[in-house]
């Protein structure tokens, strides 16, 4: 299967970031690490970019950052927790319809059954 | 392992100039953001803790004491950093971004000072102007019967908000000649 990159995922990567928070909390790097994980390998996002994401849906409340406490054994910057908040629920299930309205009304394009 | 009782600390050197290299990348994508400074510092600590981590999973995987191959593969699974700002950028509000731009001391305190000191200038002007032209007519022309004492207050008053105007003004002027490059 091909690699999803850059411009394939950028529509998609909020909803992408609230369904991986779904399972609950995480950092930056543990939320990628899902999204690699759930895409079987297949998604192929450029790390940075997952933070101006991150700061969009907590801007419009749909995730709530803090600050991990310290780590036994670990030195350096601190990592930022996200939660999804009960808005954030809300948007993924309207996310999660719409993904579906689309992949039908698409795939059955796509499938040359339309 | 070495008998080298120097080779640690050429290792230590290595990974510190390393990560002075994480450090800078950071530094480049936050310096230009315009929001405000406890965002940008939340950034700045969130995107190097990330990179640090990436920078230490790739030194695991890595064989030999040699960071760049580990630095060079960091950067290339974070991303471009000149894209990485603008995607920063955009992710701030716009009303965070107006407040930055009104507000932020450092850099453009200069421009609300000039901008309000020429604003406020214009107003005592036109409050003043039109007084002592009226003060001018009293003595030759009949008047509609307004005190002078009124159009001599309102002068002052002008006054004062002239003054008020161009000391802004020129604070504003000074804070700019004064800003370091």
């Amino acid at each position: 299967m091909a690699d999803i990159v850059g411009d394939k995922l950028r529509g998609h990567l909020q909803d992408l970031v609230l369904a991986a928070l779904e399972r609950g909390e995480a950092h930056g790097l543990e939320i990628l690490r899902r999204l690699e994980a759930a895409g079987d390998g297949s998604l192929r996002l450029k790390e940075g970019s997952l933070y101006p994401t991150l700061y969009r849906l907590e801007s419009a409340g749909l995730v709530k950052a803090a600050w991990a406490e310290a780590t036994k054994g670990r030195r350096g910057p601190r990592r930022r927790i996200y939660r999804l908040t009960a808005k954030g629920a809300t948007a993924l299930a309207r996310g999660r319809s719409e993904w579906r309205a689309f992949a039908r009304v698409i795939g059955g394009i796509m499938r040359g059954t339309a | 392992m070495s008998d080298d009782p120097h080779d640690d600390n050429v290792i230590l050197d290595a990974a510190d100039l390393a990560r002075a290299e994480l450090d800078r990348y950071v530094d480049r994508a936050v310096a230009r953001l315009r929001a405000p400074r406890r965002r940008r510092a939340v950034i700045r600590e969130e995107l190097s803790a990330h990179l640090h981590e990436i920078f230490a999973q790739e030194r695991q995987r890595g064989a030999g004491d040699d960071v760049r191959p580990a630095l060079d593969a960091t950067f290339r699974r974070f991303g471009d950093c000149d894209l990485l700002a603008q995607q920063l950028q955009a992710s701030v509000p716009a009303l965070q971004q107006i407040l930055y731009l009104l507000f932020n001391r450092e850099r453009h305190m200069w421009r609300l000072m000039i901008g309000g000191g020429v604003l406020v200038m214009l107003f005592g002007t036109s409050i003043l102007l039109p007084a002592l032209g009226k003060i001018k007519h009293l003595g030759n022309v009949s008047y509609n019967g307004q005190p002078l004492m009124t159009l001599v207050v309102g002068v002052m008053v002008a006054m004062v908000i002239v003054m008020v105007g161009l000391h802004l003004l020129a604070w504003g002027i000074a804070r700019r000649v004064r800003k370091p490059a």
